[in-house]
């Protein structure tokens, strides 16, 4: 149990975080994030897998009207409705055919079987909602962030105190292991692990978190050896406590504020990660949406300068949660430092 | 210290630095090792086309050695690696090391060019942000050095491609200087604003460090010129950890800048290790892979010898 009374260092930290405006925004726009990712099914306005072959390429505000086929669920698009009654409804559909079909085959009851749909931000080239896949996206580079981080941390902590509490050979060998993996280019070995794992959703996570844990594993190993020195854990020593609770309990919990600010910064690293990845082709696997995956699709359109926005809003969604994020690991730097109390 | 302690320890440090390096690359070759021993697929079959009779395919695996077994294979990849041997691509069947040596210098001047941008332009946001810290400027340089950091470098190279090339129309987005130097102004500006940003960063917290010490103190005391002290005194104290960020983003991207060149169709290490990932090319991959991890250990080797040197304090931790 956290105790907040006033000498709790979380709760300085969380009085210190607040009062930090941008980071404190950011946070709330990440939680906001949070929110988009786990209701995504309720809140998207389309399925975002679902291709209207008659709405390709539409730019943002685009609005129409459908009918949605009772069992298949299929949608036909509707350019006109000429007349409808409570039997039939005759209409032209996009390649001006006109058409009469019984009202009983759609979705909806009397003149409610036109639906009118709306694309806020239009649609891709398969007809699909930008919007939708923009939420859908949201929660791809999210758990990406979240998962890859969660394992970076567990090696990091591991590999890191083991070295910096125990020195000697086991710290030579982590100490090698640690320059090894970073001299490689970060993205080169990320891609080449997914190459190893094969494309897709898991490979994506584990192998940004087998690259950044490096970075933890380094100033895990920091604390441990300056904290291993410090004057409470002599006294805990010398009153007879064992490795375990020392390690555990009393150096562990003092080197975990810098661990908490570098894999925030290690999050926004995954999402950036993970979205080049999938521009590359070798992240998530198509259809299912993200980011990268939509900026490399809308890439081509670029230049003849047809439909920026392909390109525009995931690029913007990536941008901003990484920024936001940045901005809650500056937050947490300056309030999780002891030194600034006040 | 004597002269000669001091050469003795010198050398110490020297020799233990480069027994370091020379282990951190033979675990940067078994790394790569392993990672193309787990491919998926069987190389002999990808020279050959998948309906290869088994009589060639096995010729070619014997050829390339693959039918022996695990450690063979390791201690004949190291030893050839060792001698600057990295086999032969798949795909045009020359040399890899011989391709790589001929990208360098595209790659060598982008990255170069990108770096001497940033350092200017970071120092000079860095030192400017110190002057006066928490102000409107200083915020403004803040937000822009962390959205420099934040925008992914394809997500940059996308949004220059498309401003300045399909709608200004002011720079070509796509080529080598060998058409015109102005080739290299977008690849070089998106390769630099993430250094830049880093680099103002470690400058502006460097500076406000020193401009807290005695001697700015006793400088500014003896009457000084604000900007002696601040350019001749702190910043020259300051540049110390904004080198090291610099030296290291060197470092990196002298080993290839893989998406803004595979983007910008730079011909690099980049690029070639982009299309050799796309294309299966796997003795390709390892060589590209190898090289910018043996180019990051030299650079760092040789930033920390040269620190020894200017520093003699740096031996000391």
């Amino acid at each position: 149990m956290i105790d907040i009374n006033k000498n709790n260092l979380w709760y300085y930290s969380f009085i210190r975080f607040k009062r930090h405006r941008l980071a404190f925004i950011s946070f709330l726009f990440v939680s906001f994030l949070i929110f988009v990712a786990v209701f995504a099914n309720t809140i998207t306005p389309h399925n975002p897998d679902e291709q209207v072959l008659e709405f390709t390429s539409k730019p943002a505000f685009f609005k129409s009207e459908v009918l949605r086929k009772k069992e298949s669920n299929v949608i036909i698009p509707v350019k006109q409705v000429i007349s409808i009654d409570n039997n039939e409804i005759t209409y032209t559909d996009f390649l001006d055919n006109q058409k009469t079909e019984s009202t009983q085959n759609f979705e909806g009851v009397g003149k409610n079987i036109v639906h009118k749909v709306h694309y806020l931000l239009g649609t891709d080239k398969f007809g699909r909602d930008i919007l939708s896949r923009l939420i859908y996206g949201t929660r791809i580079s999210l758990t990406v962030g979240l998962i890859s981080q969660s394992i970076a941390i567990i090696i990091g902590i591991l590999l890191g105190s083991l070295a910096g509490y125990f020195r000697g050979i086991s710290d030579k060998v982590i100490m090698w292991l640690i320059n090894v993996v970073w001299s490689f280019p970060s993205i080169l070995l990320v891609i080449s692990i997914s190459v190893v794992l094969g494309k897709g959703y898991w490979q994506a996570f584990v192998a940004i978190g087998l690259t950044s844990w490096v970075e933890i594993a380094r100033i895990v190993r920091g604390q441990f050896i300056t904290l291993k020195e410090s004057e409470y854990v002599e006294a805990a020593k010398s009153i007879g406590y064992g490795r375990r609770i020392i390690i555990f309990k009393h150096i562990l919990p003092n080197s975990l504020s810098p661990v908490i600010v570098t894999s925030t910064v290690g999050l926004a690293n995954a999402i950036i990660f993970e979205a080049s990845l999938s521009f590359l082709g070798l992240g998530v696997q198509p259809p299912t949406a993200s980011w990268g995956q939509m900026i490399f699709d809308g890439y081509k359109y670029l230049i003849t300068g047809t439909n920026f926005g392909l390109v525009l809003y995931p690029s913007l969604a990536i941008m901003l949660s990484v920024f936001a994020v940045n901005l809650i690991g500056d937050g947490l730097r300056d309030s999780l430092d002891p030194k600034l109390k006040k | 210290m004597g002269l000669r302690l001091f050469c003795f320890e010198m050398i110490k440090y020297i020799f233990r630095n480069i027994i370091n390096s020379f282990l951190t690359i033979l675990g940067v070759l078994s790394v790569s090792f392993i990672l193309t021993y787990l491919l998926p697929g069987d190389p002999a079959k990808l020279i050959l086309g998948q309906r290869a009779d088994e009589e060639s395919v096995r010729t070619v695996r014997a050829e390339l050695g693959i039918d022996k077994p695990f450690y063979v294979q390791y201690i004949k990849f190291i030893s050839r690696s060792i001698q600057g041997d990295l086999g032969k691509s798949y795909l045009t069947n020359r040399n890899v090391s011989d391709t790589i040596l001929e990208k360098i210098p595209a790659t060598a001047l982008l990255s170069f060019v990108a770096i001497i941008i940033s350092s200017i332009i970071g120092i000079t946001i860095g030192v400017v942000s110190s002057i006066k810290p928490y102000s409107f400027k200083d915020y403004f340089f803040i937000l822009f050095s962390l959205l420099g950091i934040s925008i992914p470098q394809f997500v940059l190279a996308l949004i220059l491609i498309y401003v300045f090339g399909a709608e200004l129309r002011v720079f070509p987005i796509s080529g080598y200087i060998t058409n015109g130097w102005v080739y290299i102004v977008l690849p070089a500006i998106a390769l630099a604003l993430r250094p830049l940003a880093i680099t103002s960063r470690i400058t502006r917290t460097s500076m406000l460090d020193e401009l807290n010490k005695d001697y700015v103190r006793t400088a500014r005391s003896k009457g000084l010129s604000e900007y002696s002290v601040i350019i001749k005194h702190a910043l020259r104290n300051a540049l110390n950890p904004v080198i090291t960020t610099l030296s290291s983003s060197l470092a990196a991207t002298l080993g290839g800048v893989f998406f803004i060149e595979y983007i910008f169709n730079w011909p690099g290490i980049g690029s070639l290790a982009m299309d050799s990932i796309l294309k299966l090319d796997f003795p390709m991959i390892q060589g590209t892979i190898l090289f910018s991890a043996v180019v990051f250990v030299i650079i760092n080797l040789t930033v920390d010898i040269l620190y020894a040197f200017l520093d003699p304090k740096v031996k000391i931790r």
